[in-house]
C-alpha cells in the first residue's frame, strides 16, 4: 500500500504532509517515557511486516499491521507508524519521502479508528476484536487510498486501470488473511498479557 | 516490568528470525522496471513477481512521449526495437511507481537486505531497551 514518489500531485503531497504533521503531534501528546519501549518494539514489528510479500494476481501486497497497532498502542500508533515509514523509505526505497505524510495518513487514519472503535465496545471476544481490527484496519486503508489517487490523477478511475479493481482484487484477501493473523495473535495476548492493552496517555 | 519487555522482544526477534530463516522471501515491496534488450522492457516487483497491470510509458532525450502500453500478463512490454527510448516509467495503478533511464547506472544495493532489516530493528531495539532501564532505574531510585 505505500505510494511511491511521483504518484501523488504536489498539491495532494503537500496537503497529507501536513495533516501527517497535526496527527504525529496529536501521537507525541502526553507520551509518557513509559510507553516508549512497547511504541519501540511494536514499530519494529510494523518495519518488518513490509518485508512479507504475499502475491496476488498481477501484484503483490504485503501485511500492514496498522490494526494491531491500533490496538494496543491505541492513540501512538501514528507516531510508530510514521517512524517506521521513515526507515521502510531510507533503507528499503519502500514508499517514498515526499509520499511520507500521504503514507502515514493511509495507515495511521484506519489505526486510530480502530482505536476508537474498541473503546466503544470493550466487551467484545478478543478473536473478534482482533480480526475486526485487521481487517477494517486493511479496508480503511485501502478506501484512504482509492480517493487519494483519484484526487491525483483522473487516469486512475478509468478503465482497466480503475482503482476499483484494488479494492476486489488485491487488498480483500490481504483483509482477511491480516484479520485472521490480528484476530489470533489478539486472542494469545489477551491470555498471556492482558496489560498489554491497558492504554496510557 | 521485566517480564512485559521480554515478551515485546521476543516478539520482535521472532518476526525478525522468521525472515532469517526464509531468506529468498525477504524482499523490500518495490516495483522495478528495466530494459532487458531493445524492444523488450520488463516490469516486475523485487520479489520476482510479474506485475501483469502496469503501464508503461517511454520517453525520448526531449521528454516527448515514444509509446504507452500496457504489460502484458508476464509483464512484458514489446516495442520496435529501432526506437531510442531514453527514459521509462512504469506505474501499477496502487501507488508503485518505477522509473528506468539509460543514464543511470543499473542500481544495486551493496548491504543485503537482511542487514538492512537488522540494522533497523537493532535501532528500535536499542531505543526500547534505553527507556527502559531508565524507567527501571528511575523507579528503583524513588522506590
Amino acid at each position: 500500500m505505500h505510494v511511491a514518489d511521483s504518484v501523488l500531485s504536489v498539491s495532494i503531497a503537500i496537503g497529507t504532509t501536513i495533516a501527517a504533521g497535526g496527527l504525529v503531534t496529536y501521537a507525541l501528546k502526553g507520551i509518557k517515557e513509559e510507553e516508549v519501549p512497547k511504541i519501540s518494539l511494536l514499530t519494529g514489528a510494523f518495519f518488518v511486516s513490509s518485508l512479507l510479500n504475499i502475491p496476488i494476481g498481477p501484484t503483490s501486497v504485503h501485511p500492514l499491521f496498522g490494526g494491531f497497532l491500533g490496538l494496543v498502542i491505541g492513540r501512538r500508533a501514528p507516531l510508530g507508524i510514521f517512524i517506521g515509514l521513515i526507515l521502510q523509505a531510507t533503507l528499503f526505497q519502500h514508499g517514498g519521502l515526499s509520499t511520507l505524510g500521504a503514507n502515514t495518513l493511509l495507515m495511521s487514519i484506519p489505526a486510530l479508528f480502530v482505536y476508537w472503535l474498541a473503546s466503544l465496545f470493550p466487551n467484545i471476544a478478543s478473536f473478534t476484536k482482533g480480526f475486526l481490527a485487521g481487517f477494517l484496519a486493511v479496508c480503511g486503508g485501502v478506501i484512504l487510498l482509492v480517493f487519494l489517487l483519484l484526487f491525483s490523477d483522473h487516469r486512475y478511475g478509468e478503465g482497466a486501470f480503475s482503482v476499483m479493481n484494488i479494492l476486489l482484487f488485491a487488498y480483500l484477501p490481504l483483509a482477511l488473511l491480516e484479520g485472521l493473523l490480528t484476530g489470533f495473535s489478539v486472542k494469545y495476548l489477551y491470555a498471556v498479557r492482558p496489560s498489554l492493552f491497558n492504554k496510557e496517555g | 516490568m521485566a517480564r512485559g519487555l521480554s515478551t515485546y522482544v521476543g516478539f520482535a526477534i521472532a518476526l525478525l528470525l522468521f525472515f532469517f530463516v526464509q531468506p529468498e522471501q525477504i524482499l523490500a515491496h518495490r516495483m522495478i522496471v528495466e530494459l532487458i534488450e531493445p524492444g523488450t522492457i520488463e516490469v516486475r516487483y523485487d520479489d520476482g513477481t510479474k506485475s501483469g497491470m502496469a503501464s508503461v510509458t517511454a520517453f525520448d532525450k526531449e521528454g516527448v512521449i515514444l509509446f504507452q502500453e500496457y504489460v502484458d500478463e508476464d509483464g512484458y512490454v514489446y516495442y520496435d526495437a529501432t526506437i531510442t527510448v531514453h527514459q521509462i516509467v512504469a506505474d501499477d495503478g496502487i501507488g508503485h511507481r518505477a522509473t528506468w533511464s539509460d543514464e543511470i547506472e543499473k542500481e544495486q544495493s551493496d548491504v543485503p537486505i537482511i542487514v538492512r532489516a537488522l540494522l533497523g530493528v537493532s535501532i528500535l531495539l536499542c531505543i526500547a531497551a534505553f527507556f527502559y532501564f531508565r524507567n527501571d532505574k528511575e523507579k528503583q531510585e524513588q522506590e
